[in-house]
């Protein structure tokens, strides 16, 4: 799973929040619960990775002082930390002295703060910590081809930040395992320098593959029908935009694979069973604009701007959940402009699109509600001091007794009771 | 001529896929209307109210299920009625033994082989853990992996392969047809 935990403190309406997820997601919560603050903890540490810590402060909340809680202010730190279960494995030592030792991770824990100037609107890194949580095993070389042996032992490799340098400390279990800093990076690379703003997220350390697939590329879609009803212009992004408005370019890619063509109508026909035949048309001003033939005019092709929002929307989600290689998607209010009948289905569709990436989505929808799973239900509420928490409330006795009584999860929803 | 209603009641959307791909437009052709319907997560009394309904416009309807865990179809029925009372066990389809055997015994040997999936002569025991094990790695979503099965499903070759769908098929759709 990409994202097995995430804790904040002081961030934005957060004091205090601890949450594990699971590969599906559903964020309900009345308005200004704090939902769209939990979904920009992904927005920030996305822009801290692509654009640095100081553009993502800016782009996240202009300044520092709308990044914390208001209500806290610079008195405390604002803290992330983040755990991934994804595994993966490298390379450590491969000397003929050592041999080959192969590291595999099994967990990576992140923790960052910010600290805040008594003074001024300026902050600095409190703390910046990346462990990998090991298993270490022996490889053999044989003809050119390396073969796993047996494991030799368990321990952790933690990257911090000391004296404006870069820090590696290996711990082993037994403590004789032959792995030392300079076998897992050049030294002159260990020597760079660390500027005071910059973050271990932004470097090599943590962007290994796969997690920098999952936390660079971290997909945030908040669909406007609108926009994919215009022409786009033909050098647009290959990757889907957060509003869908260069949907026709990569539908294009996609119709242009005979493979993905096949799957995409498949699926927006499960949905969608009018549509006989999707298009990407090519204008002489070098834009794009898709078209669909439905089966009741076989003849015609209707230009995007005809086409419903319902329609575009559903074509948008399902290039985003399908289509988008990415490890971690979160989705604003998928339901948009889509009738009630068809929320099961594309929920179906996103529990299914889960067995592969990781999956978010925010909602006011009681049939999304409905249909989600209690499992995967994330609620989002203020406390009394106005605080936003997130529970689950599968695991709350009052809401059990609910359901039992055959009040479903949606119904407590609706009436502001799944905080009782 | 009065004209026709039915009202098909499904499980999950598995079964709706199936359901409105292959069986809906057989149905058409008795019925002058066909709505498919999902009760899992219908309460009970709303599906008795319904029924309740369908009876008195003087509609059909038929309610499928999955055998599960029930030792025989009586049972299945039996555990049906007690969940919805006015439900008529005369209009209650078991599938054996779940809906995911009835995608694959619509396939021949040619689509078999083209789906990249061994040849399963009869697919009465199939479960849907076996089923999701049967899923080719080249297909990323079990969603269009049933689809594509759809895209090439037989009722003809599936009746000689389940013996489930063969008596749905002749209980509910022969002994109506025109």
């Amino acid at each position: 799973m990409a994202i097995k935990k995430i804790r904040v403190s002081n961030f934005k309406s957060f004091k205090n929040m601890e949450v594990e997820l699971s590969n599906f997601n559903v964020l309900i919560g009345s308005n200004a619960s704090g939902k769209s603050n939990f979904v920009q903890i992904f927005r920030f540490i996305r822009n801290i990775i692509n654009h640095g810590l100081d553009n993502a402060i800016s782009m996240d909340a202009g300044s520092v002082e709308y990044l914390r809680n208001l209500k806290i202010g610079r008195e405390e730190n604002l803290e992330l930390h983040i755990s991934s279960d994804e595994k993966f494995g490298w390379f450590g030592s491969r000397t003929k002295k050592k041999g080959t030792i192969g590291i595999r991770t099994l967990e990576v824990l992140y923790d960052f703060a910010i600290a805040f100037n008594r003074n001024d609107n300026g902050f600095y890194i409190a703390h910046d910590e990346l462990i990998h949580k090991c298993e270490f095993v022996m490889f053999e070389e044989q003809q050119k081809d390396f073969q796993e042996n047996e494991a030799i032992g368990t321990g952790k490799i933690i990257y911090s930040r000391a004296n404006g340098k870069f820090q590696i400390e290996i711990i082993t279990e037994p403590q004789d395992i032959p792995l030392s800093r300079d076998d897992l990076f050049p030294s002159f690379f260990l020597d760079e320098k660390l500027e005071p703003k910059i973050s271990l997220l932004q470097t090599p350390f943590f962007l290994i593959p796969p997690m920098r697939d999952i936390f660079k590329n971290i997909a945030i879609y908040d669909f406007d029908p609108k926009l994919p009803k215009k022409a786009t212009s033909i050098t647009g992004k290959a990757e889907l935009e957060e509003d869908g408005n260069n949907l026709a370019i990569v539908l294009k890619n996609i119709l242009d694979d005979k493979e993905k063509k096949r799957t995409l109508f498949n699926l927006v026909q499960n949905l969608l069973p009018f549509i006989k035949n999707l298009d990407v048309e090519n204008y002489s001003d070098k834009s794009l604009l898709f078209n669909l033939q439905e089966k009741y005019s076989e003849k015609h092709f209707l230009p995007a701007s005809l086409i419903s929002d319902g329609t575009v929307n559903i074509t948008a989600l399902i290039v985003a959940l399908y289509f988008e290689m990415k490890q971690m998607t979160v989705i604003e209010e998928p339901e948009r402009n889509l009738h009630p009948y068809l929320i099961a289905k594309l929920i179906e569709m996103m529990k299914d699109a889960s067995k592969h990436k990781q999956i978010i989505v925010t909602t006011h929808n009681p049939e999304v509600v409905k249909h989600a799973g209690l499992e995967n239900i994330l609620f989002v509420s203020r406390d009394k001091d106005g605080f936003s928490t997130i529970s689950k409330p599968g695991d709350q006795e009052e809401v059990k007794t609910f359901l039992k009584n055959e009040i479903g999860i949606e119904e407590l929803f609706v009436q502001n009771l799944l905080g009782i | 001529m009065a004209y026709k209603r039915l009202f098909i009641w499904l499980e999950g959307t598995d079964d709706e896929m199936l359901f409105t791909k292959i069986f809906r437009p057989i149905f058409l052709l008795e019925y002058d209307w066909v709505e498919v319907r999902l009760y899992a997560s219908l309460k009970k009394g709303y599906v008795d109210r319904f029924i309740t309904s369908i009876d008195a416009m003087d509609a059909d309807y038929i309610l499928v299920t999955d055998i599960n865990s029930s030792p025989c179809i009586s049972s299945k029925k039996e555990k049906i009625s007690e969940r919805f009372e006015y439900v008529n066990k005369e209009k209650i389809s078991v599938v054996i033994k779940e809906i995911e055997s009835w995608y694959i015994a619509g396939l021949n040997q040619a689509e078999s082989q083209r789906l990249k999936l061994p040849w399963i002569e009869q697919t009465n025991e199939l479960t849907k853990e076996e089923f999701n094990k049967l899923i080719p790695t080249h297909f990323n979503s079990r969603i269009d992996f049933m689809l594509e099965i759809l895209n090439c499903y037989s009722i003809d070759v599936a009746i000689q392969k389940n013996q489930s769908i063969s008596y749905f098929v002749k209980k509910f759709i022969r002994s109506t047809a025109k």
